[in-house]
């Protein structure tokens, strides 16, 4: 017996926009009865407080010289996360008995929480590219990860091919295996970004760099700036889904193969 | 190349039962037998990809070329780029495209192609490949007669200076070769 829904009909879904359309006017609703009672735009500022800050902080220099900055260590710690959780991937594919090796290595950066980090490396490296080396090391075993996966999946067809044709390492790896394991790469690479933008920011709130968006939030705390805060955090969510819906669209080109491209 | 009685079984059911031959140096060698008899079963222990639970396989060379029975063909490279990959020059990817009527394709994606012309493209990667032995799983299928006859054909011309097992239901193919071992 089904629960929910007829067996023969297709799930009925919300035309496309509709839904976050509808969640944004519920939030919205809810936020705004939520200031509306607590009446304290220090603690919890109504939407359009937040809408007034948005307008008074976007056009300062300030603004754009934290964005400009926090989106390249962002983009550089996740760009050197995917590399190097790659990399480690590959030998451990070829070679299955150096994963017992490097599987605490990527154990300790899932387990450990990312604050320990942040704090142990404030003592080590420079708070301007902090966030960058924090953003690549949450990164790490999530690519490292799902590359080993995908690579344990390929099609034994295409190992086979690869072995009669006695196709050079090289090849192989950037021929073949690599384009072959795109959309699992791609997709990814998508969940890392996420990760990169939640722990850069964190770091950047404790490194407090000259320039960032997590500076700007603690300053913003510091000063009981409440829709400052909810300006940043706005200004993050729009970064990240921008930067992950370029990546699914590429990651949809690869997956669009055989359509006459 | 000798291959002795050699047998495969898949989860207890026997595919290939004591099977032996003696291939030529030079030549074209059909296997033929119904389907699901062990012809591609056979070509792959031959190539070295499946282990014989009995037997063996003396004399295979190091190098050989192979059409696999599905292809293989790459969607993210071109047709020119999987001809390519096995090491072959552009002019003779482009010549054999050609002598198999996909010249034109040259530059198509895979996804593109209809399943003869993936056929073709699969047979021009295993002819591009420098190697003293050539297996070809099923070189016609997907071919109407005309198609199928040029195949031969361009088969008979690139193999002539070494051997092609060529495992095949289809008449004309077999009908041209030196020899025809039925499984």
């Amino acid at each position: 017996m089904k629960l929910f829904g007829n067996d023969n009909e297709e799930p009925r879904r919300l035309p496309k926009g509709v839904g976050a359309a509808l969640f944004a006017a519920i939030a919205l609703a809810l936020w705004w009865a939520a200031s509306l009672c607590v009446s304290a735009p220090y603690i919890l500022p109504s939407p359009d407080r937040v809408l007034v800050r948005a307008f008074e902080l976007v056009p300062t220099k300030v603004f754009w010289q934290a964005v400009g900055f926090s989106m390249l260590r962002v983009v550089i710690g996740f760009a050197c996360g995917m590399l190097a959780g790659i990399a480690l991937a590959v030998p451990m594919a070829a070679c299955p008995r150096l994963r017992s090796v490097f599987a605490p290595f990527i154990k300790i950066i899932r387990t450990v929480p990312v604050v320990c980090f942040i704090l142990l490396m404030l003592l080590w490296v420079n708070s301007a590219w902090l966030s960058a080396i924090i953003s690549a090391l949450m990164v790490i075993p999530v690519a490292w990860t799902n590359t080993l996966d995908a690579l344990d999946g390929l099609d034994r067809g295409i190992v086979e091919v690869a072995h009669v044709f006695h196709l050079s390492t090289a090849k192989r790896l950037f021929k073949i295996y690599l384009p072959a394991i795109a959309p699992q790469l791609l997709s990814t690479a998508a969940v890392g970004l996420g990760l990169a933008w939640k722990s850069g920011i964190t770091a950047e709130v404790l490194a407090l760099p000259l320039f960032g968006i997590g500076s700007g939030i603690y300053h913003a705390k510091i000063a009981l700036e409440a829709a400052d805060i909810f300006v940043w955090a706005l200004v993050i969510v729009a970064l990240s889904l921008a930067m992950e819906s370029a990546l699914r669209a590429l990651a949809a080109r690869f997956t669009g193969w055989g359509d006459g491209r | 190349m000798r291959i002795l009685d050699v047998s495969k079984s898949f989860d207890g059911s026997l595919v290939l039962d004591g099977f032996s031959a003696t291939l030529p140096e030079r030549g074209i060698v059909g296997i033929s037998g119904p389907s699901g008899i062990g012809k591609t079963t056979l070509l792959r222990i031959v190539a070295g990809l499946e282990e014989p639970d009995s037997g063996s396989v003396e004399g295979a060379p190091s190098r050989m070329a192979m059409q696999f029975e599905d292809d293989r063909l790459f969607p993210w490279m071109n047709v020119m780029d999987n001809v390519m990959l096995v090491g072959c020059s552009d002019s003779r990817a482009r010549s054999l495209l050609d002598s198999l009527g996909i010249g034109d394709k040259a530059d198509a994606a895979i996804g593109s192609l209809s399943g003869g012309q993936r056929r073709r493209v699969a047979l021009a990667r295993a002819l591009a490949y420098p190697a003293p032995v050539m297996i070809l799983d099923e070189p016609t299928a997907r071919l109407d007669a005309e198609t199928a006859g040029l195949v031969v054909r361009v088969i008979e011309r690139e193999c002539a200076g070494g051997l092609a097992i060529v495992a095949s239901h289809d008449d004309a193919v077999l009908c041209r070769c030196n020899k025809v071992y039925s499984i």
